[in-house]
């Protein structure tokens, strides 16, 4: 009999930090997915011997039998590209062992959807910078800018948009993840909004864009705008920093809720195999590196 | 919004890593006859490997080799390597159980290479091995690369047992290694620059042959004459001996050198009147061949052994299979060398080694990790590695 409940294990190692979660979500209400167990070490370089024994305290101390899992959730990139190897080999050798399905989940996703619930409770504090007005009115938008180093002096950003209230699990993205230098970046921000690359401009008002990610690198691409932290056009920059971002590392908790809200959207009924979409032979990592080799 | 994350405390700390780590243990040995079949996963260069042995032999020995994707670039390119491991290994792994008729629960272990190799290659073979054990909690047991070389000839070989002397011979080693008893092993002398396989890709590639260079300097070698050019063979003294004679084993260094070799191949090249690609290639694989007999012979008088083995993907070079075999014959040594099929990097050699291992009882924990110098150690599973 099917159990009324999601079961996931999320793995994560795009990042120093890497981890390990058990999430739980009603099949009724995947949006109320909750974090049961979760555990990381930050200690970049020791993935490798870190990651299983983690998945085993964390089984061992919940009591989860495999038999118990439905899905095998992983962050697939972008980061650190022998980490999401390692990440992505473990989730895939585990849900081929378990017959269960592999689901990716975009590590520029984690970060925002982490800023996006760091941020709802203190939206209307946010607005007020703004004059009177009321989030969600229409009046501006809210652009969550998830961020993460890479390493030869790039990152990686991607755009989403932070809808009105209730916030959803996954929030939508607003393009691909994409690799910029520092050079671009200071481009797009003098273009506010023109730019291609960074269009977040409101049809009918302000827009405020908020930087999710590592506080060093939010901090670093906050003072290549002009201005700093004031207005550059229509489009304000904020960084989603201490007090505002819990989590500014991707948090495996976070990956396994996601991965429910993936599967959830995909399949409402929760009835069907997930299984064929998410075959552990065929899931790769999502390098996004500028110049594919 | 609260905090969504609930943390409960682990049944055991989390505070440091080392905490968690299951130190490698040994349990009661068993005979390897007895054990059940045994998967092995080898992604330690350019070749996604896994295979399934068990007492009776090779179940499935499965290769998806990238040498095509390298050739192109002239060498293996780690980045892209470590690439092609990550979307071959699991359907590599599948396709050996599929053709051993047997699924995940029916093995009785796991043995993968965590060394020596390309760090980010191995870690991706490692990451597989290591989570399919998990999923069955299958004893899982961490093999050296060189000691899947040799085992290439115990595998291939079941009537052959230790004491005996192994010439490891291939693109990342040139190894004699003293093999006293199973499992154990002894380094009597290795490389001091390049490996001998390194050393003929590198003079391939001079004389314009496509990658793999080996293979394809062999073939060159073969219409060529070996005489034709003196090139030099480092012997090297053995300490304590100011010079080496190649009629006194004691004399002879076990250890290896071939930059000198290289160097003066590429004067050769260079200079006026250069003889023939043909002539030239015969005469340094004829270079490389001796200086390999002479050791080899040396480290089998000195260790005292009848049995000689070759392993190793230059161990597929005809003319070091047969003038190293003419040589042990004549010397009263009986030599091994692995059907071709098992010189170059394989599944089953790991497997094999790592049966031996998992049936003297040694058992890896899950936080088995690479290490890309995993030195060859002696006596490596009674005395469990404290580093790992």
């Amino acid at each position: 009999m099917m159990r009324s409940t999601w079961r996931v294990i999320a793995l994560d190692t795009a990042t120093d930090r890497g981890g390990v979660a058990l999430v739980e979500a009603p099949r009724a209400e995947p949006a109320a997915a909750q974090v049961v167990a979760s555990a990381w070490a930050e200690r970049g370089g020791q993935h490798s011997a870190n990651l299983l024994p983690l998945a085993d305290s964390l089984l061992a101390a919940t009591g989860w039998k495999p038999a118990d899992l439905d899905l095998v959730a992983v962050t697939t990139g972008p980061g650190s590209f022998t980490g999401l190897r390692i990440g992505v080999t473990t989730a895939k050798g585990l849900a081929y062992g378990w017959r269960k399905p592999v689901v990716p989940v975009g590590t520029l996703d984690v970060l925002a959807a982490q800023a996006g619930w760091s941020l709802a409770p203190v939206l209307p504090g946010l607005g007020a910078g703004w004059g009177e007005q009321e989030r969600g009115d229409g009046r501006f938008r809210v652009v969550i800018g998830a961020a993460l180093r890479s390493r030869r002096g790039e990152f990686y950003v991607q755009l989403f948009e932070l809808p009105p209230q209730p916030l959803p699990l996954a929030l939508p993205a607003l393009g691909e993840p994409q690799v910029m230098r520092l050079a671009d970046w200071q481009a797009a921000g003098v273009a506010a909004g023109e730019s291609d690359a960074l269009d977040v401009s409101s049809s009918n008002g302000e827009s405020l864009l908020v930087m999710a990610g590592e506080a060093s690198l939010c901090r670093q691409l906050r003072g290549l705008w002009p201005g700093g932290r004031g207005r550059i056009g229509h489009m304000e920059l904020r960084w989603a920093g201490e007090g505002w971002n819990e989590w500014d590392k991707p948090e495996p908790g976070t990956v396994g809720r996601l991965a429910v809200a993936q599967v959830a959207a995909a399949d409402p009924g929760g009835a069907a195999d997930a299984r064929d979409a998410y075959s552990p032979l065929t899931v790769v990592p999502r390098y996004y590196s500028r110049s594919e080799v | 919004m609260a905090h969504p994350t609930r943390m409960v405390q682990p049944a055991a700390p989390l505070t440091a890593a080392g905490d968690l780590h299951r130190q490698p243990t040994l349990v009661p040995p068993v005979d390897v006859a007895q054990l059940g079949p045994v998967l092995g996963v080898e992604t330690s260069c350019d070749e996604t490997a896994t295979a399934v042995v068990d007492a009776s032999g090779i179940r499935a020995n499965v290769v998806s080799s990238q040498i095509p994707i390298h050739r192109r670039y002239g060498g293996v390119v780690p980045e892209i390597a470590s690439r092609h491991h990550l979307e071959l290994v699991l359907p590599v792994i599948d396709t050996a159980l599929n053709e051993a008729g047997l699924t995940l629960d029916q093995l009785a272990g796991v043995a993968v290479t965590r060394g020596p190799g390309l760090i980010g290659a191995l870690l991706v073979g490692l990451a597989a091995a290591k989570a399919v054990a998990f999923t069955q909690q299958l004893p899982l047991v961490g093999v050296h690369h060189s000691a899947g070389h040799v085992y290439a000839n115990f595998l291939a070989y079941p009537q052959l047992q230790p004491p005996v002397v192994c010439l490891i011979v291939s693109g990342g080693h040139t190894e004699l290694v003293y093999i006293p008893a199973h499992g154990h092993f002894e380094l009597l002398g290795q490389t001091r620059d390049d490996a001998a396989g390194e050393a003929f890709d590198k003079i391939a590639r001079v004389l314009g042959l496509p990658y793999p260079g080996g293979p394809a300097l062999e073939a060159l070698a073969s219409s060529g004459d070996p005489q034709a050019v003196h090139l030099p063979r480092a012997l090297l003294p053995e300490t304590g001996h100011g010079r080496s004679d190649p009629d006194d084993p004691d004399s002879i260094s076990l250890d290896f050198s071939f930059s000198g070799l290289k160097t003066a191949t590429l004067q050769v090249l260079s200079s006026p009147g250069a003889p023939s690609a043909a002539d030239l290639a015969a005469s340094f694989q004829q270079a490389i061949v001796d200086v390999c007999v002479t050791k080899t012979i040396a480290a089998a008088h000195r260790a005292h052994v009848h049995t000689v083995l070759l392993a190793g993907g230059v161990a597929a070079n005809q003319a070091l299979r047969q003038q190293l075999a003419a040589a042990c014959h004549e010397q009263g040594l009986q030599l091994f060398a692995p059907p071709l099929s098992l010189c170059t990097d394989n599944g089953a050699m790991i497997a094999a080694a790592g049966r031996y291992l998992l049936a003297a009882g040694q058992r890896a924990g899950w936080d088995l990790d690479a290490d890309p110098n995993l030195p060859l150690t002696t006596r490596w599973y009674s005395k469990p590695d404290p580093s790992t």
